[in-house]
């Protein structure tokens, strides 16, 4: 009960001293207009309060006369302090009254302070100077900070130390299978849009295009007799005395080593013909068409998600959570809003997919357990465990084994998409429902179906929503924290920049836990220019 | 259209006709997907610990006999391991209470101010101010927490003298020092839903009440606020699950009386005796969001439009 009252009570005090501030600055403004005295002892009062507050808490007013109580501590220096400013304020105003006009002026300047101040004061006090003094303290001396001089020693310690930062193991990118179907998908993405570009175009000039594409395959066809070849000659160095050609062609095609560096020749090769030839060229890729999109779409998501897979360190690891969690929420929500316009029970399925948003992250770490949770023996509780145990496969610790390393992270990273995909959905689901019936309309009424709509009228008319979700999402996955501080904790390579960052706090380093923040800005940066930059764009029309 | 008709229709119109309930199908599959883990949770709240280690969740149909609601009666019950959770629930409140109501009343005067006084220097203070919504809250944490624990001092280089800027007022490990985090954290978002809510009212109410000889206060008063009580609301929702859910401000700023999701996470630290509490405790948690999110799903829902469509 006692913890009622007092809670109650600090509430009401905190609203009373909002409303009394707010309403005090408006009434001493009110004042500069007519009762001139009046405003200049409000601010000389201010003032005053202010200057014997600084006097007393520095101690450098006398201890009180021995009454006991806030005598003894100086308190009297404030009050007294605010009577004379008070005092020497009224005087000042009494004996110069500007005239009116200039009163006036005083009044619409300062009105304006009066309704912003209060969020500025906050946010200047809470966010502003703390960023400040973190970069500061970042490069300090000392884990609290307080050793004099300064030093780039925590921002080294992260970018040398293997745990938090490495590129050693950047050639096994291209060997990442899923790195390799991105490729594959650039590919068919590439090939797609030269044919549509080609169908559209038709008569003289699709003859040359046609050409064009025979030269495109003509080279990959060489390309991959290359390498055919190359394997070849590998499997004749790696193991001499096989014979068969069944022996041979395994050796060849677990030669993964060659076909890599073909591959990458490869694109490099065809990736460069192609951008000369588009340069110059009289006929438009055509990227529009819904095969190429979605393969474009496919290749960048999959290509980057594999690359960063193989990357080690908790800084890498915090952009694999940013570029799959904000994308896979995306393109789920964007499926779920485009599915929700055709489907029945809209409105119940879509608040079920919105629910997760109210639910804490820790409460969804624990939720999720029942999915993942893995017995050494014995029934399966956990039921994606379950589920594989029935179809024949092992049973797996979906983030507690560290066999599971690197993809013990994705399954942390699911846990966010759930929660993130619903807002998502109903942000995208809004913009889909803005764009107007009749362009929907002309472009079924000029034969495209419904997969041609989306890819070529939908889309570009929610392009911004689109962007204007992901790069949210990004900016709330970038400091991700409660999921993995209540799921691992950060063992078997799950740790993340936030709960890094988080720990050093709690030991008390805080120059290097500056340090950590530091590099989470860092990574939000670019959004951070981007938004104001849409901002400032978006203020001026 | 009865099943025979579905029977007696050509082979192309079926298959036309489960095309169209191929989006239905899709949608619902992902929506339990999306469900089951939430529902695994709240069945298991239920279940005795050897049946939690033993059997899933999912088993529970065959002997609803065996559920109990006695997790629900521990977590609230005061033990000498773990106080109950009315206790952790009351900490919850006075942080989110104020953390709720004090940045909206802020962020409005701020919406108003910025959206309706001209003055200079007002567009790019906004853009700052809202700028800072991606600003991460991690920048904040060292300083606050010197802050709150020892006020700010300046010395002064060469003079050796150190001169204090804000006393230590004892804030440090109490319920304030968290709603204060959280009023300077979601002041910009604030600022930035309520702005383009209020910027989007009719100039000739504005006008035609300056004509009156309304002051600034009075329309903000008696015009805006009436006017923006969708946005307000909104917002009130937003704020509220932001903060209820919080783990991290509270885990920084609070060693002790300590809010329901950190109880929560130490709980799911220790694997030990009080290993079945946790779901309980989970789903409590859950709970209060869960009510304000499908009671006013609304109002949330035009919070998210209104923050990120229009931005």
């Amino acid at each position: 009960m006692g913890q009622i009252v007092t809670m109650l009570i600090s509430v009401a005090g905190a609203l009373a001293v909002t409303a009394v501030l707010f309403i005090g600055a408006d009434r001493t403004v009110d004042s500069a207009l007519n009762r001139w005295a009046a405003f200049t002892a409000s601010i000389g009062g201010v003032l005053g309060l202010i200057a014997g507050s600084v006097l007393q808490h520095n101690g450098w007013v006398p201890r009180g006369p021995g009454l006991g109580g806030p005598f003894d501590d100086g308190w009297l220096a404030i009050v007294i302090g605010g009577l004379v400013g008070a005092a020497l304020g009224s005087a000042g105003g009494r004996a110069l009254v500007p005239v009116l006009d200039r009163r006036i002026r005083i009044e619409a300047r300062l009105r304006p302070w009066v309704f912003v101040g209060p969020a500025l004061l906050f946010v200047t006090g809470g966010l502003v100077i703390p960023g400040f003094r973190t970069m500061w303290l970042s490069f300090k001396n000392g884990s609290r900070g307080r050793e004099p001089g300064f030093t780039i020693q925590h921002y080294e310690e992260i970018f040398t130390d293997d745990t938090f930062f490495s590129i050693d193991g950047w050639v096994s990118i291209f060997t990442s299978r899923l790195f390799i179907i991105g490729l594959a998908a650039a590919a068919v993405a590439v090939v797609a849009a030269w044919a549509s570009a080609s169908r559209i175009v038709g008569g003289p000039l699709r003859v040359k295009v046609a050409r064009r594409t025979m030269k495109v395959l003509g080279l990959a066809a060489a390309i991959v007799g290359m390498a055919t070849l190359a394997s070849f000659v590998e499997s004749l160095v790696r193991e001499p005395n096989r014979s068969e050609i069944v022996d041979v062609l395994t050796v060849m095609v677990s030669s993964r080593v060659t076909l890599v560096i073909v591959a990458a020749v490869a694109a490099v090769v065809v990736g460069g013909w192609l951008w000369a030839r588009l340069r110059s060229g009289d006929v438009e890729m055509d990227w529009g068409s819904p095969t190429s999109s979605t393969m474009l779409v496919l290749a960048i998501g999959l290509g980057i998600f594999g690359a960063l897979s193989t990357l080690q360190g908790v800084v890498w690891n915090n952009i694999w959570w940013v570029v799959t969690v904000a994308g896979l929420s995306t393109v789920l929500g964007l499926l779920l809003a485009i599915l929700a316009e055709r489907a029945r029970g809209e409105r119940v399925a879509k608040t079920l997919i919105f629910m997760p948003m109210a639910i804490s992250m820790v409460g969804a770490a624990v939720i999720w357990d029942f999915i993942y949770e893995v017995q050494p023996t014995g029934n399966q509780t956990g039921l994606l465990n379950a589920i594989l145990q029935g179809i024949g496969f092992q049973p797996r610790g979906f983030f507690i084994n560290s066999s599971m390393i690197p993809w013990n992270n994705f399954w942390i990273m699911f846990i966010m998409v759930w929660i993130q995909t619903g807002f998502a959905m109903v942000v995208l689901s809004a913009a889909i429902r803005a764009v107007p019936e009749e362009l929907t309309e002309a472009a079924r009424v000029d034969g495209a179906n419904e997969v041609q709509v989306f890819w070529r009228v939908i889309v570009p008319q929610i392009r911004p929503t689109i962007i204007v979700v992901t790069t949210t999402l990004m900016v709330i996955v970038t400091k991700v924290f409660d999921l993995v501080k209540a799921t691992t904790n950060g063992a078997n390579r799950t740790n993340v920049l936030a709960n890094e960052m988080f720990d050093q706090l709690r030991d008390r380093n805080f120059t290097s836990s500056s340090a950590f923040a530091v590099v989470l800005l860092a990574l939000v940066l670019p959004v951070m220019i981007y938004n104001i930059r849409r901002l400032q764009s978006e203020l001026k029309s | 259209m009865s099943s025979v008709e579905t029977a007696l229709m050509p082979t192309g119109q079926r298959l036309r006709r489960l095309a169209a309930t191929a989006p239905s199908w899709v949608m619902w599959l992902i929506v339990v997907v999306w469900t089951v883990p939430t529902f695994g949770l709240f069945i298991s709240s239920f279940r005795k610990v050897p049946d939690i280690n033993s059997s899933g969740w999912w088993t529970s149909w065959n002997d609803l006999d065996n559920l109990t609601l006695q997790n629900y009666r521990d977590i609230f019950r005061e033990s000498a391991a773990q106080p109950s959770m009315w206790e952790f629930a009351l900490n919850s409140l006075a942080i989110v209470v104020p953390a709720t109501i004090i940045p909206i009343a802020i962020a409005a005067f701020a919406a108003y101010g910025f959206a309706w006084i001209d003055f200079r220097g007002r567009n790019w203070l906004f853009i700052a101010l809202v700028s800072m919504i991606a600003l991460p809250n991690q920048m904040a944490f060292v300083p606050l927490l010197q802050l709150f624990n020892n006020g700010a001092r300046l010395t002064i280089p060469g003079l050796d003298w150190t001169f204090v800027l804000i006393p230590d007022v004892g804030v440090a490990n109490t319920a304030a020092a968290v709603w204060l985090t959280h009023t300077a954290f979601g002041l910009p978002l604030a600022v930035l839903l309520l702005h383009n809510f209020v910027s989007q009212l009719p100039r000739e109410v504005f006008e035609a009440a300056r004509i009156d000889g309304a002051s600034h206060f009075t329309i903000f008063w008696r015009l805006v606020v009436p006017l923006a009580r969708p946005a307000l609301a909104a917002f009130a929702v937003f704020q509220f699950l932001w903060t209820w859910n919080d783990y991290l401000i509270a885990a920084v700023f609070l060693t002790d009386n300590e809010p329901m999701t950190v109880a929560l996470v130490n709980l799911v630290g220790e694997r030990g005796s009080n290993f079945q509490l946790r779901f309980a405790s989970a789903f409590v948690i859950m709970i209060v969001p869960l009510i304000v999110f499908f009671s006013l799903q609304r109002h949330f829902v035009r919070g998210l439009l209104a923050g990120s469509v229009k931005g």
